[in-house]
Parts: C-alpha cells; sequence; structure tokens
C-alpha cells in the first residue's frame, strides 16, 4: 500500500532518530561495561601505583636522613626509623590492594629489607655514637645502609615497572574498547545515513510514482481516453489531486456521452424529420417513419410496429411494418383505451411496458404473439391526439429518460405530420369529391372526359354521356327542407352508382344534376342504363327524374366534351320540356 | 496556523534563545578576565615550606593548597622543601621563595633581616590557632623532672624551632638550669619535630622536645609510642606556622592571596585542600602574635644573630 508523503516522511525520521538512539544505546552500555571492567582495574592499579610512588618518596626522604646523619646534620638516625616504619604501613595498605602471590611475595621481600635497613641505620648510628662515623667500620656501614636503601628502591622499581606494564596493558585495551566504539558510532551513523537513504528513496518513490500516474493520466484523457482514470490510493493532497482529476474525467465524460447522445437525438431527429417533409400522403408518411425509427442502430427495436390513427373512439390501424394477418384481424375493432395503445390514446403519455406476457393491460394477444416490450408514444397533433405509435422492444430492456424524450418530441413531430397528411387528404377529397353524395364532382368528370373520348375516337368505340335532373326539386326542398333535400340527392346518387357499372362514371354536375358518363355504350346502352335509374328513382324515392342522352357515335371525329355535354344537356331539356319523368336522346348531326 | 509557519516559529525562538545564551556567556566570560587583570601577578610563586616533618609528609600536607592557589589566582605555584630551619633566610635574599610557612622562631629571626609580610595561619580542629612545646621521655626511662634529666641525653629539633629549642630551654632556664651541656650528658639535633620524637621512642636519646602537634600524631599513629612516652612539660601557644610573603609582591596580588584563603574554608574543594594540613580553616595573623615569644627570646636573653651564624 502506497503511504501519503506525510506518514512516510515522519515514520521515516522516527525510523533513524529509533535507530541511531538503539545504534547509541546499544554501544554505550556496551562501551560502558567494558570501560567500566578494565576502568575499575585501572583505578586498581593506579591507586596502587599511587602508593608506591608515595613509598618511594618516602624511601627517598629516608635516604636524605641518612644523607644528613653521615654528613652530621642530624645526630639521631631516628628520623629514617620513622620514615621506614611509614613506608612498611604504605605497603602493608598496598598489600589489601594486591591479589596476586608474586607481587604479595615482592611487598614482603621490601618490608623485609626494610627492616634489614632499619637495624643496619641502628648499627651505624651505634658505630657513629662510638666515635666511628669517619672510621673504617663507620663507612662500612653507611655503605651498607645505602646500598640497602639502593636494593629497596631497586625493588621498588621492579614493582612498579609490572604495575606499569599491566596498566599499560589495560590501557590498551580501553583504546581497543574506544576504537570498537568509535567504529560501532561510525557503523550506526553509516547504517543511519544508509537507513535515511533508503527512507528518503521511499519518501520520494511515494511522491513519484503518484506523480507519474497522475502525468500519464493527464496525458490519456488529453488524449481522448476519458474513461481512463488515475489509481491513487493515498490520501494526501497528491491523493486529493488525483480524486479531482478523476472526477473532472469522469465529468468530461459525462459532458461528452451528453454531446454525442445529443449529437445523435439531433441526427436522428433530423432523419426522421426529413422522412416526415418527403412524404404528404398519410400512408408514406406513417411507412417511412416507421421504417425509419426501426432501423435505426442506435434504437434497440425489434422489427415490428405500427401506428393507429384515432377517429373519435375508435382507433384504426394506418400504418404497420411485420404484422401476420391474426394480428391485423385482432386489432380490427380497436378502441380507445383498449390494451396499451388504447390506453396511451386515452392518457396522452409515452408508455413502457417491458414484457407483453406479463403486462396486465397488454390485453389484445393473438396466438402468433412472441415475448416482446413496447415503447408506446402518443402522436400528438396541433390540439390533440392524432395516433399512437407502437414499437417492439427485447424483453426487459430499459429505455433511457432520454430515449422516452427523444420520443416524446418525434411523436409530436409525426402528430403534427399526421395531422397535416390528414388535412391534405381532406384537403384533396373536397376538391374532387362532392362532399353530400361522394361522387366525383364535373372538374374530375372534365378533367377526363376529353381523354376518354379520344380514346374512344381512336379504338372506334361508342361513349354515352345522361344529363340527370331532379324533377321539380326546387318544390321538394321548399316542402320539405334542405336536410332532406340533401338526403334525396344522397338516395339517388346510391341509386344510380348501384346501377352504374363499374367502368361507369358518375359525378354531380350542380345543384340537382348528375352526369354519367358510360365508356362503350351506345345511345341503346346508355338508354337502358337511364331507363333502369328512372324507374328505381320513381319507385324508390318521392320524387321522379329527367334524363338527357348524348353518344358518340361510331366513327365520329372531332368531337369535344362541351358539345358533347352541351347535347345531353338539350336532350334533358326536351324531357322537361315533355313533361318530365321521361327520357330524351340527342339526335343532333354534329357535323 | 499550519504546521510548516509553526515549525518555523519554533526554529526562530531556539535561535533567540542561542543567541541570548552566547551573549551571557560571552559577557561572563569577559567579566572573569577583567577580574584578573586588577593586580600584577607573578610569573610564578614559590612556597617554601620548613622540616616540620620529615620531607615526604610536609610536601604531602601543603600540596592541595598550593594548587588550590594556582587555580584560583590562575598562576603556577611551586612547593620548595628547605633542607633545614635555618635556610630560610637564604631562601628568601636569593629569590628562591617567594612565600612560606613560617615557624614562629624561624619568622622572628627572618624578620628583622629580610621584610616578610605575614598573611594569614590556620586554625586546627580543635579551633586553636596555636601550638605548643613538649618535653618527654620514655616512660621507662623513670626521667620525670629536670632532676631526673641529670646525666641523660637530650634531643632537639633545630636551634631556629620554638618548640624543638626556644622552649625547652625556657624551660630549663626556669627550672635552674642555665648551662644545657652541664646537665645533659649529649645533646643531639634531630631536624625534625618526629624525628626528635622518634628518637626518645627508640631510645636514642633520653629527653626530647618537639611541637605537641607532630608528638600526637605520632601517638595516634603509632599505638606503642603512646604507651610508651610521656610528656613531661608543655609550653604555652605559640602561633602556628603562617603564611608568610615578600613584601616587595605586588599589593593587589598579596590582598588576593590573602582573601583567597581566608575564604578557603566556604566551599568543598577548599575544605578538601585544607585536609592533608589538618586545618579547617585560616585567619588573618600579623608581628603582633608573636609578642610571647619575643618575650621568651627577651628572657633567654638570646642573641639571634649568633642563632642564624650557627646555622
Amino acid at each position: 500500500m502506497a503511504l501519503s508523503f506525510r506518514t512516510a516522511l515522519n515514520l521515516g525520521l522516527v525510523f533513524i532518530i529509533v535507530v541511531i538512539f538503539m545504534g547509541s544505546a546499544f554501544s554505550y552500555i556496551f562501551v560502558s561495561r567494558s570501560t567500566a571492567r578494565v576502568s575499575s582495574i585501572i583505578n586498581l592499579n593506579e591507586s596502587k601505583l599511587g602508593s608506591w610512588y608515595d613509598v618511594a618518596e618516602i624511601i627517598y626522604a629516608a635516604k636524605d636522613v641518612l644523607y644528613d646523619f653521615s654528613h652530621g646534620n642530624v645526630d639521631v638516625i631516628a628520623p629514617m626509623d620513622l620514615l621506614i616504619n611509614k613506608a612498611i604501613k604504605e605497603m602493608r595498605a598496598i598489600e589489601d590492594l594486591v591479589a596476586s602471590p608474586e607481587e604479595l611475595a615482592r611487598i614482603e621481600e621490601i618490608i623485609e629489607e626494610c627492616r634489614v635497613l632499619q637495624v643496619v641505620g641502628y648499627v651505624y648510628q651505634s658505630e657513629v655514637r662510638q666515635g666511628y662515623r669517619g672510621g673504617s667500620s663507620g663507612l662500612e656501614m653507611e655503605a651498607m645502609a645505602v646500598s640497602r636503601v639502593n636494593y629497596i628502591l631497586q625493588l621498588w622499581r621492579n614493582a612498579v615497572t609490572e604495575i606499569n606494564d599491566n596498566l599499560l596493558d589495560k590501557k590498551k585495551e580501553v583504546f581497543r574498547i574506544t576504537d570498537f566504539s568509535k567504529r560501532m558510532l561510525g557503523f550506526i551513523l553509516l547504517s543511519a545515513i544508509l537507513t535515511a537513504i533508503i527512507v528518503g528513496f521511499f519518501i520520494v518513490r511515494s511522491l513519484s510514482i503518484p506523480i507519474e500516474k497522475l502525468a500519464k493520466g493527464t496525458q490519456r484523457i488529453a488524449n481522448g481516453d476519458l474513461n481512463y482514470r488515475v489509481e491513487i490510493e493515498v490520501k494526501d493532497e497528491i491523493g486529493q489531486l488525483a480524486n479531482s482529476f478523476n472526477k473532472m474525467a469522469e465529468e468530461l465524460a459525462k459532458v461528452q456521452n451528453d454531446l454525442v447522445t445529443a449529437n445523435e437525438e439531433t441526427t436522428i431527429l433530423y432523419i426522421i424529420s426529413s422522412k416526415i417533409n418527403r412524404s404528404i400522403d398519410l400512408d408514406e408518411l406513417l411507412r417511412n417513419v416507421l421504417e425509419t425509427i426501426i432501423e435505426m442502430p442506435s434504437f434497440p427495436f425489434l422489427k415490428k410496429g405500427g401506428v393507429f390513427i384515432i377517429k373519435g373512439d375508435t382507433m384504426y390501424l394506418a400504418s404497420h411494418l411485420g404484422h401476420s394477418a391474426e394480428f391485423l384481424e385482432a386489432h380490427n375493432n380497436m378502441r380507445v383505451g383498449d390494451c396499451l395503445c388504447g390506453l396511451v390514446a386515452k392518457t396522452g403519455e409515452i408508455l413502457v411496458s417491458s414484457d407483453c406476457f406479463e403486462d396486465e393491460l397488454h390485453t389484445i394477444l393473438p396466438n402468433d404473439t412472441e415475448p416482446h416490450g413496447h415503447i408506446i408514444v402518443p402522436l400528438k397533433g396541433s390540439h390533440r391526439l392524432v395516433g399512437v405509435m407502437y414499437l417492439y422492444l427485447p424483453v426487459n430492456q430499459e429505455v433511457s429518460d432520454h430515449l422516452k424524450k427523444m420520443f416524446e418530441i418525434i411523436g409530436s413531430q409525426v402528430g403534427i405530420a399526421v395531422e397535416n397528411a390528414t388535412s391534405y387528404k381532406d384537403a384533396v377529397e373536397l376538391t374532387l369529391v362532392d362532399p353530400l353524395t361522394g361522387l366525383q364532382n364535373r372538374r374530375v368528370m372534365l378533367a377526363n372526359l376529353d381523354k376518354y373520348i379520344v380514346l374512344a375516337e381512336r379504338h372506334g368505340r361508342s361513349l354515352s354521356l345522361i344529363m340527370m335532373d331532379l324533377d321539380h326539386f326546387k318544390k321538394f326542398n321548399d316542402t320539405h327542407g334542405h336536410q332532406v333535400g340533401d338526403q334525396l340527392l344522397i338516395q339517388v346518387a346510391e341509386i344510380m352508382k348501384k346501377l352504374v357499372r363499374k367502368s361507369g362514371h358518375i359525378v354531380r354536375y350542380g345543384g340537382e344534376e348528375f352526369l354519367l358518363m358510360l365508356p362503350e355504350a351506345d345511345w341503346k346502352g346508355a338508354f337502358q342504363v337511364a331507363e333502369r335509374i328512372r324507374i328505381a328513382v320513381e319507385k324508390e324515392t318521392e320524387i321522379t327524374i329527367s334524363l338527357g342522352i348524348a353518344s358518340l357515335q361510331k366513327g365520329e371525329k372531332g368531337v369535344v366534351s362541351q358539345d358533347l355535354i352541351k347535347d345531353a344537356d338539350t336532350a334533358l331539356y326536351r324531357a322537361k320540356q315533355l313533361g318530365r319523368n321521361r327520357i330524351e336522346i340527342a339526335w343532333k348531326d354534329r357535323t | 496556523m499550519n504546521r510548516k509557519s509553526g515549525f518555523y516559529q519554533d526554529f526562530k525562538v531556539v535561535i533567540f534563545i542561542l543567541a541570548i545564551s552566547i551573549a551571557a556567556l560571552w559577557q561572563t566570560a569577559a567579566a572573569q578576565g577583567n577580574n584578573t587583570g586588577d593586580f600584577q601577578k607573578p610569573q610564578k610563586f614559590v612556597i617554601g615550606i620548613q622540616p616540620e616533618k620529615n620531607i615526604y609528609e610536609q610536601r604531602k600536607a601543603y600540596k592541595a593548597i598550593a594548587q588550590y592557589i594556582a587555580k584560583y589566582l590562575d598562576i603556577n605555584v611551586y612547593i620548595y622543601t628547605l633542607p633545614n630551619y635555618t635556610s630560610l633566610f637564604e631562601a628568601f635574599s636569593e629569590g628562591i621563595i617567594d612565600a612560606a610557612f613560617l615557624g614562629s622562631f624561624s619568622y622572628v629571626l627572618t624578620r628583622d633581616e629580610f621584610p616578610i609580610d605575614l598573611l594569614v595561619r590556620p586554625v586546627w580542629p580543635d579551633d586553636t590557632s596555636t601550638y605548643r612545646g613538649y618535653i618527654f621521655a620514655r616512660k621507662d626511662s623513670g626521667i620525670r623532672s629536670v632532676a631526673d634529666m641529670k646525666g641523660k641525653s637530650l634531643v632537639l629539633v633545630d636551634m631556629a624551632t620554638s618548640a624543638g629549642y626556644l622552649y625547652p630551654l625556657y624551660y630549663l632556664k626556669k627550672n635552674g638550669i642555665n648551662s644545657l651541656n652541664s646537665h645533659f650528658s649529649d645533646i643531639y639535633f634531630a631536624g625534625s619535630h618526629d624525628g626528635s620524637a622518634w628518637a626518645v621512642f627508640k631510645a636514642e636519646a633520653d629527653v626530647g622536645a618537639c611541637k605537641d602537634r607532630i608528638f600526637n600524631s605520632l601517638a595516634a599513629e603509632f599505638p606503642q609510642f603512646e604507651e610508651q612516652m610521656v610528656v613531661l612539660a608543655e609550653s604555652f601557644g605559640l602561633p602556628s606556622n603562617g603564611l608568610g610573603v615578600r613584601s616587595d609582591l605586588d599589593r593587589g596580588f598579596k590582598e588576593r592571596l590573602r582573601d583567597l584563603l581566608l575564604d578557603i574554608d566556604k566551599s568543598e574543594e577548599g575544605r578538601q585542600a585544607l585536609k592533608p594540613l589538618g586545618a579547617v580553616r585560616f585567619i588573618p595573623t600579623g608581628d603582633a602574635d608573636y609578642r610571647a615569644l619575643y618575650r621568651m627570646i627577651d628572657h633567654l636573653q638570646l642573641n639571634p644573630d649568633i642563632l642564624r651564624d650557627n646555622n
């Protein structure tokens, strides 16, 4: 685990201090114990040596007395005797410090010599008292005394040399210990430095690794890899920086994702809009929209779907993709409120269903239904709901809020488009069809009549026109009202539709006038049709009709529609003139 | 306050304290330097000591005091052991010594010839700063009075000592003996007080004289001595060996030396320096303290010049 910089630094410092302290404590204990042992030996020897030097001083003082006595400066030998006694006392004190038998034996030897010196001193003194100070015996005793003193001093030198040698050895030992302790301290210092270097290395590492990671991360993210995250576990400033950096990258990724989504949405909306705008025909429009949406690679839809158009309380399937006949049968009489689509038509709210078999509201399930989910979009016009678009989803497919919102927009666009297409269709129908009777109006007839005349002339076929007018219709209207009049007109139109073959064209020519064009019919054929109509009207309604027939004779050329219509109208007029409820044929030679 | 700035704050405080401490130490050192500059120090200072006891013990007794003076007056101090009592005058006059712990009679003998200023003298554990002269014999000699001394041998210390010469002369004269030579068979000089006492103990002489302090220290050291010796007479108190210095020394230095020794017992180090001498402190002393001695000399009608010449 990577440590934070501050923790690593503190731990490092503590570690170095502990190493130095432990090392110093260890070497201090070692050195102090060793030196204490050797020092006690040295102190003992130095103490002994001090006493030995005292002994030497005393002996030298005794020698001075001997000198003074031999030179007559003093008259008694007692001061020398006293000093020798003091030397012996000093040596007895040294004995207490001595452990080795050899040294004890040496001290005993010196003490013995001191006693001999005392005896020699008094013999010498006795010789002097007897007046032999300068005589041979006096000089002999003096020489003996001096030689005893010198011998004692020689013995002393031997003893001191031995102690000095011993002391030197011990001092060398102290030197060795000191040297060792110096090496030890050097080692500790070196260890501490090494430790400091190692700890420093780790501190730098703990600092540099996160920085390197951060640098790498910035490079990756700068190169566009917004999914890359800097992995730094430390809690220090660098960790915080990395966290902030990751959050920034996350935000960037999110913004980028939003931008991509928005761009995609714009594209989708653009495509759909363009499809919508390409067609004013409702069927074509809906088919285009459905195909575009279903084929869109960014959508998760199955290749099925459709659009219901709402008409009052009912809904009819205006367009669909991939449905079976059974499905179409099952949805033939849909009403607002039925199944999921009906529900959307009722509420106007977008609806998502994850599984058709689990969703209780999904009530219409044909036998061949396979598992699926739905997104059902209300198609909103400018003022009302015009339809419902349903799309198929795989089971349990999640639908994002984003997608829902987008489909709300699509729903509105398609809704407006549906509304426009419907209005257009209505407008076209208003132009070409008589709204009351559902028959084509005179413009359609006039547009096509010349074409039919040309075809008939070219192929040498017959063509007849029947102009029909309701008798006393004004009077009927006045009597029964316009509404009943209109119903009468509808009834007459229905009779005509029923009696005229499919190739025939019936148009409302104006008011209560109707014009029938019968391709390939000569005046006889036309008369039969006219008569059937006249009889049927007379029979089925409260009024009668008058009819005028004009026919294009075989081989006749150069006839124009207006001529033929005029002829038929003229024949009708004659029929009116001749008493109504009858048929007149125009025999006029148009040449 | 963040951590970093706290550290620098502490660092600044430590530096400030260090600076103050160094300045204070500097001041103290400078002040001490000034203190030693208000008198003229001699290049070296040599103290003579007389052979009151054997040379070895005398040197041992005064060594610590010499070291103490050297340390606190920051001068080199040496001890010069005088070969005998009467070599004192020569040592002073030849410039060998600058001071000496003087026996009382030695002072009197030297004073008229060489100007000496007495500074201090020691006080002993019994709170006296004097000594007495003893006259003694072995118990088994049977000598108990001056009369018993007749025909016996006498051991003295040196003619320049009060206890070892002047007092026995005075005592015997008071007891009717005007001539030593006629009363005693032999008269010996031991050269030191302990030598005199030990000579009687070892029966080299029958009667002896020396300082009470030396006699008593031998008694304490050697039980047989105490058992076998008897003190026959003791003198009145005489001033202990005081420190006298050449009069021509720098006055400031003399005052410093006197003050140092008068205060020596104030510190443990000083008390330790006094121990080998057997003293507890020093007190001021001067010529007036020697009046009794002058009277004794007058009574004996001694001619100091003769004594000086004899040595």
